[in-house]
């Protein structure tokens, strides 16, 4: 018997479609323990926040002075805070704001960033000369001292906060993006779109971003865990988010008063912040692993 | 016959620390309507930059592109969009001028989208499909991405790309010396069927003579920027008159143990294109150099009918 199929089972009506590429990327991610742990954690916490009222005990401002700082019992889990609100919904609803407001900040940074250093990168010359020394000049200021002064500046909430923590992240997203986008734009494909009449503004974002895409999810992945730190910052020292809205940083702040007579304020708040941000960083180290098998 | 496109002395100049690169210098010629003209030479000899710099995508130095009759050296930006539906381009390395991250039906649609006439999804997908069938892509491969494609697909999609736009003028910058020696027949013929049925023009650059003298009614050699020789196909190959026309057919390999052909054998370097000595740049290696050589360029000129060449000695070399 012929061990050779005449058939290979390909129809001249079938569309080909292989699954290479990211299941290489997938099957490389998944042999990392480390990264894959890390995305555990990151996808336990994006579950967490998005069913933060159904998972949640208490609501995040439900006051009850009769419990007031208690320890952690079946009725509440991780205990009460001051005004008897229960640690473990505000935890909960906490990482609901952090992960909005830090996605909201990466995507500011990335829009912006992105399209100054897709352009510097794109044009070169005096374009990039102008773009790059600005960014110099953002990159020259400590981003927390920049956050705290844009924070102090706009005002405490949600948007701002997000603002303030985004403006730091531009200078770096814009000099990444700027590195990866010199080297597409020597790419043969760039000159091929132009040839045949494509405006630079299109050529930017149809060939030089959906390329720069790579970097920019490994990056924003590990900005993602460093922005909630930012916030949580902020918060701690009275800015950020408006009290009474739950937030991890503004917990730490609160519990700081109790720190020798009632730990499980400042702690549980503390191992949620420092869980997220193991989490996402072995997350996007790993993704960076996997994405580009040559840079390890 | 018609003249479809006109080059007159265009220079192309690039400026490096060490001076300017004269990678395109003084280079005139025409192609007739309906014809191809091969260019050949050696890497890094400009014939490159000279179609880059044709279609606008590097702004010549100097001199100027007629495009039946009408000159498109230096035009608006918004006119230039316009002629790009007459001239198109095709790459020389399938792999590298197809965007990774597009499937072969946004491939060929990016310049049906960009040329300015808006085209409905059906309009476009017919067309798509339309141009799938012409270059002889198989309908299945619509949805897939280039590495999923071999060398002469993903090449059959630059020509689709190249020909969406109905050119009358393609550049053809090596478009098989990436490909493997078979396909490179398959995109060749297709080429060339394309130009009958199409009344297309052809710039056909390359560095393979086989090539040429395959697809070219007329062929024109460069070295390091300048033309030294341009002629009929055939004529050119029955009697080179250029000393480095000779030495370049003489390095075509002939399969053939027995034949003895004498090789004329270069020596020497290249001259650099960056800031060259005066006179002509194939002094340094020409058997047959003179003082003159080394500080007067030679004149182009017509020695026999239809054949042009650039040497002091044209006649004495070749006995005319």
């Amino acid at each position: 018997m012929s061990v050779f199929r005449k058939d290979n089972g390909i129809r001249p009506d079938m569309t080909l479609r292989t699954q290479g590429r990211m299941a290489d990327i997938w099957h490389r991610l998944c042999e990392n323990r480390l990264a894959v742990i890390g995305m555990f954690i990151v996808i336990i916490l994006v579950l967490v926040a998005i069913f933060a009222d159904v998972l949640a005990p208490y609501g995040y401002n439900e006051q009850n002075p009769l419990e007031e700082l208690q320890f952690p019992s079946a009725k509440h889990w991780l205990g009460t805070d001051g005004y008897g609100r229960d640690i473990l919904s505000r935890i909960i609803y906490g990482g609901r704001i952090s992960l909005l407001v830090s996605l909201m900040a990466v995507a500011i940074s990335f829009v912006v960033g992105g399209l100054l250093g897709a352009t510097a990168g794109y044009f070169g010359g005096a374009v990039d000369t102008i773009i790059m020394r600005v960014m110099d000049m953002l990159m020259a200021i400590p981003s927390t001292l920049l956050a705290i002064c844009m924070a102090a500046m706009l005002g405490r909430g949600t948007w701002q906060t997000a603002i303030a923590v985004a403006i730091g992240g531009i200078a770096p997203s814009c000099r990444m993006i700027r590195a990866t986008a010199l080297t597409i734009r020597e790419q043969e494909y760039v000159e091929a779109a132009r040839a045949c009449g494509s405006k630079n503004f299109r050529v930017i974002l149809e060939h030089i971003i959906p390329n720069c895409l790579a970097p920019i999810i490994v990056d924003a992945t590990l900005r993602l865990g460093g922005n909630i730190m930012m916030i949580s910052s902020l918060s701690f020292i009275g800015l950020g988010v408006l009290p009474p809205t739950a937030e991890w940083g503004s917990m730490l702040n609160e519990g700081r008063q109790y720190i020798r007579s009632f730990w499980p304020l400042v702690t549980f708040p503390g191992i949620a912040i420092m869980l997220t941000m193991f989490g996402f960083n072995v997350f996007g180290d790993g993704l960076r692993d996997a994405l580009d098998p040559k840079m390890k | 016959m018609s003249k479809l496109l006109e080059v007159e002395n265009l220079k192309k100049y690039f400026k490096t620390p060490g001076g300017p690169l004269k990678a395109v210098d003084d280079v005139s010629f025409s192609i007739d309507k309906g014809k191809t003209l091969g260019v050949v030479g050696e890497s890094g000899c400009g014939k490159s930059t000279l179609g880059r710099a044709i279609l606008g995508l590097h702004e010549a130095t100097e001199g100027q592109v007629l495009f039946e009759g009408r000159d498109i050296t230096h035009i608006k930006k918004k006119d230039r969009r316009k002629l790009t539906c007459d001239m198109q381009i095709i790459f020389q390395d399938p792999f590298s001028s197809l965007d990774p991250r597009k499937t072969v039906w946004a491939q060929i649609a990016e310049p049906l989208r960009v040329s300015g006439e808006h085209m409905s999804r059906d309009a476009l997908n017919y067309r798509i499909e339309e141009l799938m069938d012409t270059v002889g892509l198989a309908k299945r491969f619509t949805y897939s991405y280039p590495h999923e494609l071999d060398g002469g697909r993903r090449q059959r999609i630059g020509v689709a790309r190249a020909l969406a736009l109905n050119p009358k003028f393609i550049v053809c910058d090596e478009p098989v010396s990436a490909l493997d020696v078979s396909i490179q027949a398959q995109i060749l013929n297709l080429l060339q069927d394309l130009q009958e049925e199409k009344e297309l023009t052809y710039m056909f650059i390359t560095h393979d003579m086989s090539v040429v003298r395959h697809i070219s009614d007329e062929i024109m050699v460069m070295y390091v920027g300048t033309v030294v020789e341009k002629s009929p196909a055939k004529e050119l190959f029955r009697q080179p008159q250029h000393p480095y026309t000779k030495g370049l057919l003489s390095a075509i390999p002939v399969p053939d143990i027995r034949r003895n052909k004498k090789r004329v054998l270069m020596q020497g370097e290249i001259t650099s294109p960056i800031d060259p000595p005066p006179g002509c740049r194939f002094a340094r290696r020409c058997p047959y150099a003179k003082d003159i050589c080394r500080k007067q360029t030679p004149p182009y000129e017509e020695t026999l009918p239809d054949h042009f060449t650039a040497c002091h000695f044209i006649r004495e070399i070749n006995s005319l």
